[in-house]
């Protein structure tokens, strides 16, 4: 194994259907129009000495290292900026060109440290390299003229240091910040001699950065360093793998010292990233080697008695023999597992399998339950798949983007800046969020329509959009004609015309002026190529799979699906929440989406199984708490899925855990849920095993293993241990065995192998003789199921209703720095960011109770109260509050309710009635979580558990 | 933590009843078909066993009542 370089053509790769054709250096080289000369030499394999150049960036042609001589010119233009041109005959290298390279880089060293041998870049410094490159053996100006080397080094970020001595002014980090992410938190500050890179007049910590990381890797010298590389030195192998965070699933390179990872570079080749990273990915992989990971599989009767760390054959033996007891004595359906979207493909295909053919049910489900199941449901319906339209690269040639109910800046990141990459170029923004999104006003970024739609009424707000496209006339009728099912088309359209569906009508039960949604409405559909990105904000409803409909009918109607630059978009929670779904993770599908009544498809499955499969659904999460607490469910198996922290109504979670008699938990930590439980079963953290993750563009990414496990099996081996030990055989030796079986029957897999992977990076299924390279477009002739159909998609609110007890409404969601239940995340030095989970207020509903910045403040539902400190902004409407899950000592699901999406059981939690009041004093629930924290995570000594 | 027994068929009913909601804007016998297409698509046996039995309950939805017939017989 070896370090891996990736060539940086200086300048961004062009696309354009026109090509140039010049000579650099006696050698002719064609490249797309547009290409610089410093590229175009780049693909000869030319190097030409450069400092301000680096191909993710706009040329920016300051350094003046680049220069080139090309006949007929005068002077020495700078290669960078300098477009390649037909006929075009340029010199790279010459007396001159030299003496002037050396001349610029004189100056550049007599104003830096000469620390090389104790620096931090040492063996990875553009500015070494260019020094070398040039044959630079004086400097004549001396070293003791005014300089920088002594400036102050700004360490207040947790990743990274400033390191303002190092700096040569080259702009790239600036650039990084505005044309990569697009948070524009760096500057320039001063001028000539006092020119340096400020975030603004703070520190780096305290400024609007965004630790994405892309100025550190933008930085050719030692300015922006890791702090880890500091530490470590530089890494001497990398592998490339895929991130375990956001379903935006960005490829990064494992930079490591033997097993340790130095740091994690994102991959320039990365189909999902593009070179591109957020913190999470990019600096909070901490969590996997903390010192909390549980590494020793534990057994325990009671979940009051302490855990006692067994052998993995007792811990195994121990979980088969239980779940055997419970199936004899309360029937085969007590019994299911839950599958993992932060596992791997192949594992959640395992965990699936091992119920459906080991256990002999399909009490089968996963976190997507909670997520994007209506999702899946709403658009298998109207298209006849269970998953987003598009690639992300779709997002450039998007002219006008509508986000629902999404806050891509902080959850999806990577994603999110890319399409602000698109904004800036001048596509236009329609916002429809509660809460003012950092989208709907941002640096360079301005919603054209921002819809502040009271929560729950999705569903109401896009109605009055179709109504509008319907009765102004602007549905693409020919595409409707050509593309979809009519008869549906009229009942809808009728459907939507009524008059009680128009903006006016609905003004007053949405919250959103009239006018706001017919422009939107005309935007959208006239716009140009239009796309909806959406979030949890419309699948987290009683209305979930109505509102995904809806959008699908928009969509259709307008004929935005089915090219690049529209479709219809989930932006993903979880690394593999798409994949889980494909893999067959919930109880009434197969993999590959097919109902588990297929006779023909499950056939299939007994076939290769060895199994008899039953060909009704089974029980989904929720369905097994309810029948666990009624006593007819009594053990489960939950990989990777933290259910008493993530899923709501805490209180009838944990009733239902209680009342298990079995609960076998496979995860990196004692959670939540594993307070619960009976048997631990040691996960392994996503750098410590081979698989695929599925990303929300459908595309499958290799995950390599670059570090053993540290509890000594990967998950995969675990499950299959569990299933032998249940009498159920399973006899793979490398998950990519597990991958050849999910082709072998699913036909949307079929064409997907690891050496298929590691051959073109990545694919997007469908994938197989038909796309052998994936499919980045769907529904682009036809759509999946035929016709796509229009379904009438009535508003109806939610019974959660508020009123004189409870008049605000509570919604719930998700920051930058933290993910989800924060097992991963405040488990690293992201919790600097976020050390508690607070709620966000008006000031008016604040003023009137009372209440101020920073006071507790207990917060009421039906379900249940908390006490969380009290912020107040403008970012929620008054009416509103606002706060995060991701502290399990917050309890924010304490407070949401059961009710849930009506086709999916996806619960509620964007809609809760609550209460606000000052208090002094956190809640019971709390109070009772301190105490079993301690009381139901207590392991026992060694020599007490041998006794 | 304890919860009232016979809560699950209240909910139940509740979901049928949402199902029901949904599939209401369309005539009666696609209504009809739709909904018992879903509950028999994504409910277990033993879930639509339990509805059933809740036929009498003045809270099922018409529409509901108007599938449960079909929902007892075996598939």
């Amino acid at each position: 194994m070896s370090l891996i370089t990736e060539l940086d053509y200086g300048t961004p790769i062009r696309v354009s259907e026109q090509t140039v054709t010049l000579t650099i250096d006696g050698l002719t080289v064609s490249v797309p129009a547009g290409t610089s000369v410093m590229a175009a030499a780049s693909h000869l394999g030319t190097q030409i000495p450069k400092l301000c150049a680096t191909d993710s960036l706009e040329p920016f042609g300051s350094c003046r290292l680049c220069l080139v001589e090309i006949d007929g010119r005068r002077g020495t233009p700078a290669s960078c900026t300098t477009p390649a041109e037909n006929g075009m005959v340029v010199h790279t290298q010459n007396d001159r060109l030299a003496r002037l390279r050396r001349g610029v880089m004189e100056l550049y060293i007599s104003d830096h440290p000469l620390d090389c041998l104790t620096c931090a870049a040492n063996g990875d410094c553009e500015l070494q390299d260019m020094a070398g490159a040039v044959g630079l053996r004086e400097v004549r100006y001396g070293y003791g003229g005014k300089n920088h080397i002594h400036d102050a080094k700004d360490e207040s970020n947790p990743y990274f240091t400033y390191d303002a001595s190092k700096c040569i002014v080259c702009n790239r980090c600036v650039r990084a910040c505005e044309e990569v992410q697009g948070t524009f938190a760096l500057t320039i500050a001063g001028r000539g001699f006092e020119s340096r890179v400020a975030p603004g007049n703070t520190d780096f910590f305290g400024s609007e950065c965004v630790s994405c990381g892309a100025c550190v890797q933008a930085c050719p010298t030692a300015t922006l360093t890791e702090k880890t590389v500091i530490e470590h030195g530089q890494p001497e192998h990398s592998v490339v793998t895929t991130c375990a965070y956001c379903g935006v699933g960005c490829s990064f390179k494992a930079e490591m010292q033997g097993n340790r990872v130095v740091r994690m570079t994102p991959y320039k080749h990365g189909g999902a990233n593009a070179g591109h990273s957020c913190v999470k990915g990019r600096f909070a992989y901490g969590y996997a080697t903390h010192k909390d990971r549980i590494t020793k599989p534990m057994v325990r009767a009671k979940i009051t008695d302490p855990w006692r760390e067994v052998s993995w054959q007792e811990a195994l033996a121990h979980a088969a023999a239980e779940f055997h007891r419970l199936q004899a004595a309360f029937g085969v359906d007590s019994i299911g597992g839950i599958t993992s979207s932060r596992c791997t493909n192949e594992e959640a295909y395992l965990v699936q399998k091992l119920v459906r053919a080991g256990f002999g049910n399909n009490n089968v489900d996963t976190c997507a339950r909670v997520c994007h199941s209506p999702t899946g449901y709403g658009l298998k319906v109207t298209f006849g798949t269970s998953a987003g339209t598009q690639d992300f690269a779709s997002v450039d040639k998007a002219d006008v983007i509508l986000v629902i109910g999404a806050n891509p800046t902080d959850a999806h990141p990577v994603f999110a800046s890319r399409m602000k990459r698109r904004l800036r170029a001048g596509a236009k923004l329609i916002v429809v969020d509660p809460r003012h999104i950092d989208l709907v006003r941002s640096p360079h970024i301005q919603a054209q329509h921002h819809l502040p739609l009271r929560p729950g009424t999705n569903v109401a707000v896009l109605n009055a959009m179709a109504h509008v496209i319907v009765t102004e006339g602007l549905v693409a009728e020919q595409y409707v004609r050509e593309r979809c099912d009519l008869a549906d088309f009229e009942s809808w359209a009728r459907f939507v015309a009524d008059p009680r569906h128009a903006p006016e009508a609905v003004e007053a039960q949405t919250g959103v002026a009239a006018a706001e949604i017919r422009g939107a409405a005309r935007l959208y559909a006239t716009g140009g190529n239009a796309a909806i990105y959406y979030g949890l904000g419309v699948t987290e409803h009683s209305q979930g799979s109505t509102t995904v409909m809806a959008m699908a009918n928009l969509a259709m109607a307008t004929g935005n699906i089915g090219r690049e630059g529209v479709g219809i978009n989930p932006l993903r929670g979880q690394n593999n929440v798409q994949g889980s779904c494909d893999m067959g993770s919930f109880p009434h599908e197969l993999p590959g989406y097919r109902h588990v009544s297929d006779d023909a498809t499950r056939e299939m499955f007994d076939a290769v199984w060895g199994s008899k499969l039953r060909p009704e659904p089974g029980l989904r999460i929720n369905n097994m708490l309810d029948e666990a607490v009624e006593g007819r469910f009594r053990g489960i198996y939950i990989q990777g899925e933290d259910i008493a922290q993530s899923d709501p109504n805490t209180h009838h979670v944990i009733a239902a855990l209680e009342a298990m008699e079995c609960v076998v938990v496979q995860d990196l930590f004692l959670n939540e849920t594993a307070k619960y439980a009976h048997v631990f079963l040691p996960g392994s953290s996503f750098l410590e095993k081979d698989g695929t993750f599925t990303n929300a563009e459908r595309r499958i990414n290799l995950v390599r293993k670059v570090m053993p496990p540290m509890a000594g099996m990967a998950d995969w081996e675990t499950t299959v241990a569990l299933s032998n030990a249940l009498g159920y055989r399973m006899n793979y030796t490398h998950p990519s065995e597990i991958m050849d079986e999910i082709a072998a029957l699913t036909p949307t897999f079929a064409g997907v192998s690891f050496k298929r992977l590691a051959e073109v990076g990545s694919v997007q299924w469908p994938c197989n003789d038909e796309a052998p390279l994936g499919t980045p477009t769907m529904h682009v002739d036809r759509f999946v199921r035929g016709s796509g159909k229009f379904m009438i998609t009535e508003y109806i609110a939610t019974e959660e209703r508020t009123g004189p007890r409870f008049p605000l409404l509570l919604t719930t969601g998700r920051i930058l720095s933290q993910y989800n239940v924060g097992a991963q995340t405040l488990r690293t030095e992201n919790i600097r960011w976020h050390q508690q989970d607070v709620l966000e207020i008006h000031p008016f509903d604040a003023e009137s109770r009372g209440i101020v910045e920073g006071d507790l403040v207990m917060l009421a539902s039906r379900s249940g109260e908390i006490a969380l400190a009290a912020h107040l902004t403008e970012r929620v409407q008054p009416g509103v509050v606002y706060t995060t899950f991701h502290h399990a000592k917050s309890g924010t699901n304490v407070i949401t309710t059961e009710f849930s999406d009506w086709a999916t059981n996806c619960p509620e939690y964007k809609v809760t009635a609550v209460q606000v009041r000052p208090t002094n004093r956190l809640a019971d629930w709390q109070e009772m979580f301190a105490e079993n924290e301690v009381a139901l995570k207590r392991i026992a000594p060694l020599a007490a558990a041998a006794e | 933590m304890t919860e009232a027994p016979g809560a699950e068929g209240a909910k139940l009913v509740r979901m049928a009843n949402q199902i029901a909601g949904f599939f209401r804007s369309y005539p009666e016998a696609a209504a009809l078909e739709g909904i018992r297409a879903h509950l028999v698509s994504f409910w277990t046996p033993r879930m639509l066993q339990d509805l059933c039995a809740h036929e009498a309950d003045p809270k099922v939805d018409a529409l509901v009542r108007g599938v449960l017939p079909t929902l007892a017989k075996p598939r």
